[in-house]
Formats: C-alpha cells, sequence, structure tokens
C-alpha cells in the first residue's frame, strides 16, 4: 500500500509541485498586501515580473530541469497558429462589436490612459511595450504554466482550466476595462493548443488589443 | 616784493624837490654873509628833516626798486586731477588752472603730454617690441617728447570718434586753423616776442639766438676794450682857494669910490675916490677859481647807426670805471655795433604743439586728418565747437580726458599772453609759457642784444634754446600728491537714551547705528564694513584706551549679528547686557561704536575710513508694568494692581511686545520711589491721566500711573514712552532723566487646544524635519538647527490611553481669565465645572479603534464689563456698540493610534539592516523582498521535488519499514 502511494506520489509530484506553484503564485498576488512607502502600480509591476514570468521560467529551467520549449517558447506550428490566430482575432472581434452593440455601458467604461489618447507617441509607447509586456506575462502565466507546462495531459480541458484560473486570478478586477482580455483568454488557449507555441497566441492577444484601443481611440 | 606805482611817484616827486632846491636855492646864500657851498649831504639831510624823510625807509624803497625787475609775476598753470586717485582703466581728467595770463582760458593754447609707462625718451628702439612701437606715436623711429604730444593730442581731437565709422559721407572739411602767438585773442600783433623766465634770478630771457658786439675807438685810434671800458664822463670841478690884494690911499676933500669887478676866473678891486679929502683902495686878485680834479662816470655810451651817445657827459674809454676816485681817460671818436647787422639776431618763437611745422598752418589737410585719426569730412571730429586743427593746437583745451593706466604721466604747456610788457617800442607784451611742475629753467646759450628805444640803449637778455627740452620735466604722475583721501564717514545711533535691561527680561531697547558714506565711489554694496563695539565708565575712558572691547562677547551672547561684511552699513545691538555679560554692568554708561569702511579697487589700492559713535546708555531693571483695569459704576477706571499683564509668566515674549485686543483698556504704571516729574507719551502723542480718567490721577501733573484705550485693529503697534526725573535718596532731583518703553500689538483674540500631557496623553502629530534657517538655541526640538515640525491641529494618542485631556490656551493670554468657555467631545458637550475654572476638558479614554478620531472643540466668549464699555464711552469716545462680546472657537483632531512594537536591541545583523533600510530607496527595498520570496518559493519547491524523487522515497519508506520491523 505505502509502495504504491509512494509510487504514485513520487509519479505525479511534477504535477503536484507546478500545482503548488501555481496556487502560491496566484493566493499570493491575490492577497498581496501593498506597501505604504511604494508605488501601487511600480509594485504591481515587479511582483508580477517576479511571479508570472521569472517564477516559471527559473521553475522550469532549474527546479524541473526542463526545456523553455516545454513551457511553450518555440516555433510550434506556424501555418496553424497564424491561421488559428486570425481566426480567433476575426471571431473576437465580432464578439466584441456584438458586446458594444448590446451593452453601451462597455464604450463609457473603457477607458484609456488620458495622455495615451492625447499623444500619439504616447500611444505607441504604450501598445509596444506596456500592452506587449502585459500580455507576454499572461501568457507564460496561464498559458505556458498552467496550460503547456502543468495541464499538458489534460487535453482541450486544459484551455477551459487556465480561463478559469484566469478568470479568478481577475475576480478583483470583472469590469468591462478587462473584458477584452477575458474574452480572448479561452482563443489565446486554443491557438498555443493548437499551434504548440506561445508566440502566436501572443501576436493574435497584441492584435486583437491593439484593436479594441484603436476602436475606442477613433469612437472616444 | 611789488612796487605800487604809488611809491614810485613819491620818489619821483622827492627827487625832483632835492633837485628845485639844490638849483634854485644857492642864490640865497649870498644873503647869509659871503660865499659858502653846502655839501649835497648837508642839503639832503636838511630836506629829511624838513619833511619827515626816514632814510632807512627810503633807502629800503630804492633796494627793492633795485630788483623790481626779477619779480615779475610771471605766468604759471596748477594741474589738478579728478579723480585724484585714478584706477586703471578708469577716466581720469586733468584740469590745467593757468595763472598771471591776460588771455581768457579759451583763447590760450594747451600742449598736452602724454607719456605711457615705458615710453621714456630713446633715439632708437627695439622694433620687435610691440609696447615701445606703441610709444612711438609718429612712427619716425624714436620715442621722443613729440610722441607725449601726439598720442595726447590724438585723444583730444578724436574725443571717443572712432576712426572706422565711415557712416558720414559728406563733402571734405575745411577745418584748418591758424595759431596766433600769445593765443587766439593776439591777432593784431605785429610783433611777437617770446619770454622764458628764469625762476632763480627772476630775469626774463627772449627767445632768441645770436648777441650784439659793439666796439668803440678812441682818439688815439685803439680799440676800448681789455681793462678799458667805454663810458660816459663829466668833469669833476673843485674850488681852490683866492687871494685878493688891496691897495688903499686918502687924500682931503669929497671922495669916491667905485667897487672892483671880477668874471668867474677872478677879478679886479674896486676903487674909492674922495672930494676934498679922498681916500681910495682897490683890491685886485681872483675872487672864485676852479680846478678839474678827473672824470666822474654818467653812463655807459650807447653805438646807433655808428655814432657815440652818451646822454650825459663825454665818451671816454676809461680804465678802473668802478672806482671811487676820478677817473682819466682818452676820448672815444668812433664804433661799430653788429646789432645794426640786419639778421644778428634771431627771434626764436616758436609753437610747442605737436608737429609744430604743420599744426595751427589754417591747413588741415586729409593727410594729417589720417594722422590725427580724425574724420576728414566733420570739421569738429571732436564735436567741441573746435575745428580739427584748433583742437590739435589746443585751443581752450583747459581739460584732457583719458583712460588711466598704471604708470601715466601727464603735462601741459600754456601758450598765452603775460601780464609783463616788453621793452621794445611797441604794444607788445612777452608771449610766454607756463608748465606744469614749473620746472622750466632757461638751458641754452644765453645772451644780450641792445636797442636804442627813445634816444636811449636798452638791452635785451636773451636765450637760445627749445622749450621742447622742458617737457620731461613738466610731467606729473597723477597719483603723486593726489593720493587717495579717506572716506569720509557718519555714525548715527538710535535712540538717544536707550535703556539697557540688566535683569533677565530682556525688555531693553534696541540700538539702531547707521553709517553712512559721503564720498565713495562705489556703491554701498561693494564696501567693507567692520564694527566694533567698547564699553566705558565715562567718555575719556575711549581716549585713554580704558574702555573694554566687548563686541566678541555681544556675538556670542546673540545680542548682534554680523559684525563685518560688505555692505554692512548698520549695526542693531539688543541693549540686555547683563551682569553675566559683563562684569558690574551697572558701573558701565558709555558705549562707542567704531566702523571701518573698506573700498577696494584691486591690488594694493584702497579707501579707508573710519568713525565712531559714543551712546550713553541707562542701565535700569525698572519697567512699566501692565495691569488689568477695571472700572467703577460712574465709568472711572482703576488698576487691578495685582493682575499684571505681560509680565512673561507664560510666554517670554510678551515682556518684549505685549499682545492686546481691540477696545481693551490697558493699565500702566511705574515705580514712583525714585522717579519725579513724569511725562507720558503713546506713539510719539502726550498720554494724559487726570482725575476725569482715574481717580489716582492728579489734574496738575502726570503720575506714575496711567491708562489707554486700544482702538486699532490687528497689526497696529503702540510705543508708550514714560519719561521722568531720578530722584535721589535725599529727595533732589539728579541730572539723570530715566526713559522707559513698553511696546504693545494688537491681535486677534483666539483660542487653541493643547494637550495637558503630551509625555504620557495625547501629543502632537509629528510631521517631518525642517531646516530652521535661523540659528536655534535651547530649543528642545532642534538638533543642530534641523527642527521637528509638530502639527498644532491633529494630535495622536495610543488606543487605551486614560485621562486625556486639552487645555484652552488664549491669545493674548489674559482673556482666558474673563472668558466663558464650552469643551465638546465629538460634538458633545462635556463641560464639568471642575475642570472649566483651569479651562481644561473633561479627561477622557482612548476607547476608539486604532485608526479612529475624536473631534475635540472648544468654544469661548468673552464679555467686556459693562462698567469698562462705560468708561471707554465717557472718557475716550468708543461707542458701546464696538466693545460688544467676542465669540471665537478651536477645535483639533486626536488620532487613535495602536501601541508601538516593541524593538529589540540594535546590535549584530540588525543594525546592518537597519542601515541598509535607512539607507535604501523603498522600491529597492520592495524588490528585494519580493526576490526574496521568489528564491524562497523555488528552493523550496526545489527541495520538495528532489524528496519526491522515488528512489529517495523508496529508500526513505524502506528505512522506516525496516526500523518499524526491528
Amino acid at each position: 500500500m505505502m509502495q504504491t502511494f509512494v509510487q504514485l506520489l513520487s509519479f505525479f509530484r511534477r504535477f503536484l509541485i507546478t500545482f503548488l506553484l501555481v496556487i502560491f503564485s496566484l493566493l499570493f498576488l491575490f492577497f498581496f498586501s501593498e506597501s505604504e512607502t511604494v508605488s501601487p502600480i511600480l509594485q504591481q509591476f515587479i511582483v508580477s515580473i517576479v511571479f508570472f514570468l521569472i517564477i516559471p521560467l527559473v521553475y522550469s529551467r532549474i527546479v524541473m530541469k526542463e526545456p523553455w520549449e516545454n513551457i511553450g517558447f518555440q516555433k510550434g506550428y506556424f501555418w496553424t497558429g497564424l491561421f488559428l490566430g486570425i481566426l480567433s482575432v476575426l471571431f473576437t472581434f465580432s464578439i466584441f462589436w456584438w458586446t458594444i452593440n448590446f451593452f453601451p455601458s462597455f464604450k463609457e467604461s473603457y477607458v484609456l490612459p488620458g495622455i495615451v489618447q492625447v499623444s500619439f507617441w504616447w500611444f505607441v509607447f504604450y501598445e509596444l511595450i506596456v500592452v506587449s509586456i502585459l500580455l507576454m506575462l499572461y501568457e507564460v502565466f496561464f498559458r505556458g504554466l498552467i496550460q503547456f507546462f502543468w495541464l499538458k495531459d489534460f487535453g482541450m480541458w486544459a484551455i477551459l482550466i487556465q480561463t478559469l484560473f484566469f478568470v479568478l486570478f481577475s475576480i478583483n478586477d470583472i469590469s468591462w476595462q478587462r473584458f477584452p482580455l477575458l474574452l480572448f483568454c479561452p482563443f489565446a488557449g486554443l491557438i498555443v493548443y493548437f499551434s504548440k507555441s506561445l508566440w502566436y497566441s501572443f501576436v493574435a492577444s497584441w492584435m486583437f488589443l491593439f484593436l479594441v484601443d484603436i476602436f475606442f481611440l477613433i469612437s472616444h | 616784493m611789488r612796487f605800487h606805482r604809488g611809491k614810485i611817484k613819491h620818489f619821483f616827486t622827492f627827487v625832483f624837490i632835492i633837485q628845485f632846491f639844490l638849483v634854485n636855492t644857492l642864490p640865497a646864500f649870498a644873503l647869509f654873509g659871503g660865499p659858502k657851498i653846502p655839501s649835497p649831504s648837508s642839503v639832503l639831510s636838511d630836506v629829511e628833516k624838513r619833511y619827515h624823510l626816514d632814510t632807512g625807509s627810503i633807502q629800503n624803497i630804492g633796494e627793492a626798486m633795485n630788483v623790481s625787475s626779477g619779480k615779475m609775476t610771471v605766468p604759471e598753470v596748477s594741474i589738478f586731477f579728478t579723480p585724484s586717485d585714478p584706477k586703471e582703466g578708469e577716466k581720469i581728467t586733468a584740469k590745467a588752472f593757468p595763472t598771471f595770463f591776460s588771455n581768457s582760458e579759451e583763447d590760450m593754447y594747451y600742449t598736452w603730454s602724454l607719456k605711457r609707462n615705458g615710453c621714456d625718451i630713446e633715439k632708437s628702439y627695439d622694433r620687435n617690441d610691440p609696447q615701445k612701437r606703441s610709444c612711438d606715436a609718429d612712427n619716425n623711429g624714436n620715442i621722443d617728447v613729440e610722441d607725449w604730444k601726439i598720442t595726447a593730442g590724438r585723444i583730444l581731437v578724436q574725443n571717443g570718434y572712432d576712426t572706422t565709422d565711415n557712416a558720414d559721407l559728406g563733402p571734405l572739411d575745411d577745418d584748418g586753423y591758424r595759431a596766433h602767438f600769445g593765443g587766439a585773442n593776439r591777432t593784431t600783433a605785429s610783433n611777437e616776442y617770446c619770454y622764458i623766465n628764469d625762476p632763480s634770478s627772476g630775469t626774463n630771457y627772449e627767445l632768441a639766438s645770436g648777441s650784439s658786439e659793439t666796439r668803440f675807438i678812441d682818439s688815439y685810434g685803439s680799440l676800448c676794450t681789455g681793462n678799458r671800458t667805454p663810458a660816459c664822463a663829466v668833469e669833476e670841478l673843485t674850488l681852490e682857494n683866492t687871494t685878493l690884494t688891496m691897495n688903499t690911499s686918502a687924500t682931503g676933500g669929497s671922495s669916491s669910490a667905485t667897487g672892483g669887478s671880477g668874471d668867474a676866473n677872478g677879478g679886479t678891486g674896486g676903487s674909492a675916490s674922495a672930494t676934498n679929502a679922498s681916500a681910495s683902495a682897490n683890491a685886485s686878485g681872483d675872487v672864485v677859481k676852479t680846478s678839474q680834479t678827473g672824470y666822474t662816470v654818467s653812463g655807459i655810451p650807447a653805438c646807433f647807426n655808428n655814432t657815440i651817445i652818451c646822454n650825459i657827459g663825454t665818451p671816454k674809454c676809461v680804465t678802473n670805471i668802478n672806482s671811487s676816485s676820478p677817473i682819466y681817460g682818452s676820448n672815444l671818436i668812433s664804433c661799430s655795433s653788429t646789432a645794426d647787422v640786419s639778421g644778428a639776431i634771431t627771434n626764436k618763437c616758436q609753437h610747442l604743439f605737436p608737429r609744430a611745422s604743420e599744426s595751427g598752418d589754417n591747413r588741415f589737410e586729409e593727410r594729417e586728418e589720417g594722422f590725427w585719426g580724425t574724420n576728414p569730412r566733420d570739421p569738429s571730429t571732436a564735436d567741441n565747437g573746435n575745428k580739427d586743427e584748433a583742437n590739435v593746437v589746443g585751443l581752450g583745451q583747459s581739460s584732457f580726458t583719458w583712460t588711466y593706466q598704471k604708470g601715466d604721466k601727464i603735462g601741459v604747456a600754456v601758450e598765452g599772453t603775460s601780464l609783463v610788457p616788453t621793452k621794445h617800442d611797441n604794444t607788445s607784451f612777452m608771449t610766454m609759457w607756463a608748465f606744469s611742475n614749473k620746472k622750466c629753467n632757461p638751458s641754452g646759450t644765453t645772451g644780450s642784444y641792445s636797442q636804442m628805444i627813445k634816444g636811449y640803449s636798452v638791452s635785451f637778455p636773451t636765450v637760445d634754446m627749445d622749450l621742447n627740452d622742458c617737457i620731461p620735466r613738466s610731467l606729473v604722475d597723477p597719483t603723486v600728491g593726489g593720493q587717495a583721501t579717506r572716506l569720509t564717514l557718519a555714525v548715527s545711533a538710535t535712540p538717544d537714551d536707550p535703556i539697557n535691561d540688566s535683569s533677565d527680561d530682556k525688555s531693553g531697547d534696541t540700538i539702531f547705528v547707521q553709517a553712512s558714506v559721503d564720498n565713495a565711489n562705489k556703491n554701498i554694496a561693494n564696501i567693507l564694513f567692520d564694527w566694533k563695539i567698547d564699553i566705558a565708565r565715562n567718555i575719556s575712558d575711549f581716549e585713554n584706551e580704558n574702555s573694554q572691547p566687548i563686541t566678541d562677547d555681544l556675538i556670542d551672547k546673540k545680542l548682534i549679528g554680523n559684525i563685518k561684511g560688505n555692505g554692512l552699513d548698520s549695526l542693531q545691538l539688543k541693549m540686555n547686557l547683563t551682569n553675566e555679560d559683563i562684569n558690574n554692568i551697572e558701573d558701565y554708561k558709555y558705549l562707542r561704536f567704531r566702523v571701518t569702511a573698506v573700498e577696494s579697487f584691486g591690488e594694493n589700492q584702497r579707501r579707508k575710513g573710519t568713525s565712531d559713535i559714543v551712546v550713553k546708555f541707562i542701565n535700569s531693571t525698572d519697567k512699566i508694568s501692565v495691569k488689568r483695569v477695571e472700572a467703577d459704576d460712574q465709568g472711572k477706571v482703576r488698576l487691578i494692581t495685582d493682575d499684571t499683564l505681560c509680565d512673561g509668566h507664560d510666554n517670554d515674549l510678551d515682556k518684549t511686545l505685549c499682545k492686546v485686543i481691540k477696545n481693551e483698556i490697558i493699565g500702566l504704571k511705574v515705580d514712583s520711589s525714585n522717579l519725579q516729574n513724569f511725562r507720558w507719551t503713546i506713539n510719539g502723542v502726550p498720554l494724559l491721566c487726570n482725575s476725569r480718567v482715574s481717580s489716582p490721577c492728579d489734574d496738575k501733573a502726570q503720575g506714575a500711573i496711567n491708562f489707554f484705550p486700544v482702538t486699532g485693529n490687528p497689526g497696529d503697534m503702540y510705543t508708550v514712552t514714560m519719561t521722568a526725573n531720578e530722584v535721589s535718596p535725599s529727595g533732589s532731583i539728579t541730572d539723570k532723566t530715566v526713559t522707559l518703553t513698553r511696546a504693545f500689538v494688537v491681535v486677534e483674540p483666539s483660542v487653541t487646544l493643547k494637550s495637558t500631557n503630551e509625555e504620557n496623553g495625547a501629543w502632537r502629530k509629528f510631521l517631518g524635519r525642517y531646516k530652521s534657517l535661523v540659528d536655534v538655541v535651547g530649543n528642545s526640538e532642534c538638533l543642530e538647527n534641523l527642527c521637528d515640525d509638530f502639527s498644532d491641529s491633529i494630535y495622536e494618542a495610543y488606543k487605551g490611553t486614560t485621562g486625556v485631556s486639552f487645555y484652552a490656551d488664549f491669545t493674548p493670554n489674559f482673556l482666558g481669565r474673563k472668558a466663558t468657555v464650552t469643551f465638546t467631545l465629538d460634538g458633545m458637550d462635556t463641560s464639568s465645572q471642575d475642570f472649566l475654572d483651569s479651562k481644561k476638558i473633561t479627561p477622557f479614554d482612548i476607547t476608539k479603534a486604532v485608526g479612529e478620531t475624536y473631534t475635540i472643540g472648544v468654544k469661548a466668549e468673552v464679555a467686556e464689563d459693562v462698567n469698562l464699555r462705560k468708561a471707554l464711552m465717557n472718557i475716550w469716545g468708543i461707542s458701546p456698540f464696538s466693545s460688544s462680546e467676542l465669540h471665537f472657537d478651536s477645535s483639533v483632531q486626536l488620532e487613535v493610534k495602536d501601541e508601538p512594537v516593541t524593538e529589540g536591541p540594535m546590535n549584530g545583523p540588525r543594525k546592518y539592516y537597519a542601515a541598509i533600510a535607512s539607507y535604501l530607496p523603498s522600491s529597492v527595498l520592495f524588490t528585494f523582498r519580493i526576490f526574496l520570496s521568489a528564491v524562497l518559493v523555488l528552493f523550496t519547491l526545489h527541495l520538495l521535488n528532489r524528496m519526491l524523487e522515488n528512489r529517495r522515497l523508496t529508500a526513505f519508506v524502506n528505512d522506516a519499514v525496516e526500523k518499524e520491523k526491528e
């Protein structure tokens, strides 16, 4: 009995330990108490970088001694990724369009930073740097670590589970402002699942958000 | 010595009188019994006696007249510089003041010379030396006075004109000027005679070359020369003894007689005959007989047109011409003189102008314009009203302004017509030059020539010299003799009779000392002032150096500020000198404020000035006491003697500046035990107290108490001054006048809440620290001028603290004595009579949660006494409507804080962490903490991963099973 338990424990140790890491990271971020002496935005940035990017990469490479390909940093299936990416963007933008028409408050609630609205170069900086970094963090943690590394054996279910984790992560901030990210989350998982790479989902996510921002910038 | 025309006239009158007597009185001698020739000395002696003429006086006149020609007033010139102590690069003006010229200032020619440092006269200089090359103004290969004159002349004629400025493109100008000897106004003079005065002998030498030589030939055909001298001589005759021979005869009858006859050479005797009886007598022999004894010199012969001329006597060639004995010599028969030869004497009159050969010739060509740097299209480049060439010759240029360089020397030669007439037979006066420095002596070949003028031979001394030789000696250093004058400092001090408060009240006067500089070249902000303060018992102690320097002591005691600094022209001294500062301060009466002002212009160039003022001060611990006032029902006020205001009990500053509120009546009182003859003023206006104001006041004289109503608005100030005579213990008035002053400021009445116990109750919230701009001493909240900043409206207290209380602090403080207050805690009235008397809120406990707040409030009401309002109206006419009740309130917030965590001792790694944490930015520390967390997570996961490896788990389980079996 004991032997069997030990063998099972040893067999599933990768799953169990990664589970602990995911749970700990999400709980840490969820219950993270802000320091009074440092800017909240800076704190969020530092914590996100550490827990969504650095820890998954180090965990994969050093703790599990696995290459970063296992976390999704590989070429994968280019045409699949491209096709699914374009399809996902078109589809999600259609949903977005439909949502905009049925929920006028969406349009009013989604607000870009003031300086981005009035300065072209700040807009470029915002889209190329800020949005890119944010999406890369989410891709690495939710699609890379959870879906691709941890729940690889769950098949298509992994897409649903990582979406649930993302919703749980965003539970404190469910708003129209976050709706585009939540909307594209399952499609990003779909792209990763079929293309075996984070890059296509990252590009597709960025493209979708860019179109959304452009839309709101024009419509406002 | 100068000879007045009147004296000379009297002298000649005297001579004429003598001559008249000599000539006309001789025949009268016959009336006195026979021929008798008086001696000239006896005649002159008689004349002197008759006319009361003193021999000595006449001799003085004669002696002075003999040398009068050498004491003529000849032209001079003086130079004055502005400024007298020029600085390098500064504009300096030399002003020439010529005297003893007959011309006006603007008609004379001023030839200025400017010698720069290193521009000494050199025949040939190193042309590779740029400095020497710049000295050669005319670029002729040598440096001489001409260069100095040209250097100055260019400055004069250009007068700041920019030679590169060619904007004026009009036609060429006609700016020539013809100079005249003796000045611009001497245009009609036909002959010019230039003279130079020998200051040692007084002789005026005519500038001429050559001299005349006259030859006399005697009757023997010999040249009268060597030890023989031509002279005009008259015969000298003496009377000889004569003998008359008398022949007599006598007969009867009538008789007749005839006198003899004679002439100048003798005579014959007379004859006598008698009729009837006759007798006759005759005399024979010379009556008067003279003989020639020789010749005497009557003058010097002149030779004019080869004719010997003697005004008196005959021309002779004599030896021993100066002998007092009669002289002899041969007659002169012919003469010849070189002066009669045309060209023998050459007039050397020459202007001293720069480039004199072409300057002042009425032609100022473009070439000359280029040389002088003038505008060829502007007739007056200098824009001073003179044509350019007139400026070159210095017409009327009595001032010369240039940019001073170290080592510059300046000279001027002024040409004009002197007041001295020439001996020439025309209207000429001597044309002369006056040189600065007055150092110009005839230095060339001297000689003389003679001319027949009005029938007399007149001799003219001559000198052949170049007046340019005088220019080097005429140079003046502008800084020599004109060294920097002292700065003129004036010091004033107020008040006149300051009072020193030797008590601890620190309510003494402030002496304000102000220094002013009259003759500073620089702005006052650039003058260095240095103050020193001495104290003495008597004024004479300052002169005897028995005074005590106290400057450093005053600085240490913070009674004065800076004593040395640029622009520090004033000083303030707070007269709070105590025995601690100066031993036996009561014995001292005088302070001396000495100030030294220094104006610097560069290395070793400075002007200094010192001044001081002695201030008499009075040591006194007396002061005007401020009392609360009450009034009776008749509206008269009186002091509440035991209720003193502004005594420093609550606030030390109140002793210096007493805070009062509008419509308050203030009572004033001084100790009258040793004072008499009081005089009160408020803001300089007499403040009177009589029986209508208060019963203790006297209608006849002012006393030791007084009252005034506060009618001003917040911010206004009152200064009450009491002056009285000091009375000695015996009752007599001393010479000492005591003046006491008290200052008041009108403030808005207010109340603030303060914690009764900041240590264990509620404390003011700490806001941060600030750097104090002034030195803070003795303040527990400041460390090395870094002071804690606490909030006055927000307090903090720990949760669970009991007995927290606040009290009402009134401004002015005395309001608390008559104010009615109510306290609120979170809006609820918590007033309790037990604590209202002490103006405190009822103590309460901190029971709220951490982070919550309490709001403590206070409301105050001050209702003025009815009688006092009546007094305000009756005595000072203040409407009762303006003296109604006062309402004011205040509140503070009390934040509840958690009990502090007990901190362990700061040692080991903890202190290093504390040090790092205190210096590193928060963001770095935050990142560090997050990374540590990440590392910890990864380490834990790694450990877990290794532990859950199959072989380890199996081995672990097997070990556990084996142990269980055992």
